[in-house]
């Protein structure tokens, strides 16, 4: 599939928008209860582990 | 990179031979497919076949639990199963299972056999096929697990990178992200990969095409992740679900060295004695500490992309946790591919062969281990 310069240009910048979208609010805004946001997020720091499990 | 048609077809048969072989050695261990699927089988069987919003069974935590585990792998199950007509009965589930895995197993010999060309070219495929089929915890690419998936991704993904052929390589990275949460670790060399085409084509006129050409891979590699983390927070929320429930399996940030130091000092050799006994710490940490000798190594051959992998692919998960870091260590391709060159530069047939029987009963010993359900051999 060939795409011309300019649109392969606006197809890259409009999926990085949207996935900074998506990190900015997994990060800055979860919609989670106050008991969740106790046990899971501030109870830990990120915590990134390699099995996937 | 095309493969020799002799090796292909010893590469084609020897998977499902292993297979029988493992079969015959599970003998005394009840069903086969039950004896396969140990630890985190179940949950991806679970995920697979149920969904994420199955309830998992632990404590009282409902569905979440599920979310620590990445979805391509279970995606990939479920297709298999119905791509075989099978009934929806566990067993047969289980059997789809090392059917899927079992195949991608298979595509990572070749990828690896490929790649070996590539990068290796006098290196002894007949050599580097024995360490594939034969090392320690090589069960891991025939049970229901994703070390054949991701390793596979994986190594596609850094051929890929090497021949410059850079969509092809985000694409493979989006698939990567979306099996382990160490897939990220591909968008460093992506990124350097990428900064370095925005660097040579400086005095370029068509500045418009150089961006499109620079961004559009970095915009995909890490959508297989992006996408994970967008349909968590529909479903749960949280974004970051797939970190936050770690733990549940007590995972906290510790640092990989404090860990490292911690594991390695705890002198717990005895509990690999004892299959019902907590894993052995010193156990794990002298795997990591091995593993990370090697990528030093990797680095000092200018194997820079090999050795980030292999060494962040170590120090991410054992900055939380030690467990699992055997296998980390023991199926990276890239950890393979050093053992096959190590032994390919043995002349003497005679302590060539002593090597290959000693990483035979080293993986049957392994085996032996998961069928029992061991602690060490998780």
């Amino acid at each position: 599939m060939h795409l011309s310069a300019r649109t392969r240009l606006i197809l890259a910048c409009a999926v990085l928008a949207a996935q900074a979208i998506i990190l900015a609010l997994s990060l800055f805004a979860p919609r989670v209860s106050p008991e969740y946001r106790a046990f899971f997020i501030e109870h830990t720091a990120t915590v990134w582990h390699g099995d996937g499990g | 990179m095309k493969l020799p048609r002799s090796l292909l077809v010893l590469a084609v048969l020897a998977v499902p031979v292993r297979l029988v072989a493992y079969w015959l050695a599970g003998l005394p261990f009840g069903p086969f497919a039950d004896a396969m699927c140990q630890y985190d089988c179940g949950w991806y069987l679970r995920i697979g076949f149920s969904g994420y919003g199955a309830d998992a069974e632990f404590a009282n935590y409902g569905s979440l639990p599920h979310w620590a585990f990445f979805p391509l792998f279970p995606l990939l199950l479920r297709l298999t199963f119905a791509l075989l007509h099978t009934t929806s009965e566990l067993a047969s589930q289980e059997v789809a299972g090392m059917v899927a895995s079992n195949l991608l197993y298979l595509g990572f010999i070749l990828t690896a056999l490929a790649y070996a060309r590539r990068t290796r070219p006098a290196l002894d495929q007949r050599v580097l096929l024995l360490v594939l089929l034969l090392s320690p915890y090589g069960y891991f690419f025939s049970a229901v697990y994703t070390e054949g998936l991701f390793n596979l991704l994986l190594l596609a993904a850094v051929m890929m990178l090497a021949e410059r052929r850079m969509l092809a390589c985000a694409a493979l990275t989006a698939l990567l992200c979306a099996t382990r949460p160490t897939g990220v670790l591909m968008l460093l060399p992506i990124g350097l990969e990428c900064l370095h085409h925005l660097w040579q084509g400086r005095t370029r006129p068509d500045r418009v095409a150089l961006l499109g050409e620079t961004l559009l891979p970095l915009a995909i590699a890490p959508l297989g992740l992006s996408l994970f983390m967008a349909a968590q927070y529909i479903a749960v929320g949280d974004g970051m679900a797939f970190s936050h429930a770690q733990i549940l399996w007590d995972r906290h940030w510790v640092g990989p060295i404090t860990m490292l130091v911690h594991g390695i000092t705890q002198l717990d050799w005895a509990n690999l004695l004892d299959p019902k006994a907590p894993p052995s710490q010193s156990y794990d940490a002298a795997w990591a500490i091995l593993g990370l000798l090697l990528a030093g190594f990797l680095a000092w051959r200018r194997r820079f992309v090999e050795a980030w992998l292999l060494a962040a692919g170590i120090l991410l998960p054992a900055s939380t946790a030690l467990h699992s870091l055997p296998r980390f260590v023991a199926t990276s391709p890239f950890v393979l591919l050093t053992l096959a060159q190590a032994i390919a530069r043995v002349r003497v047939p005679r302590i060539r062969l002593a090597i290959f029987i000693v990483l035979g009963l080293l993986h049957l010993a392994t085996l032996g281990l998961w069928f029992i359900g061991a602690n060490s051999a998780y």
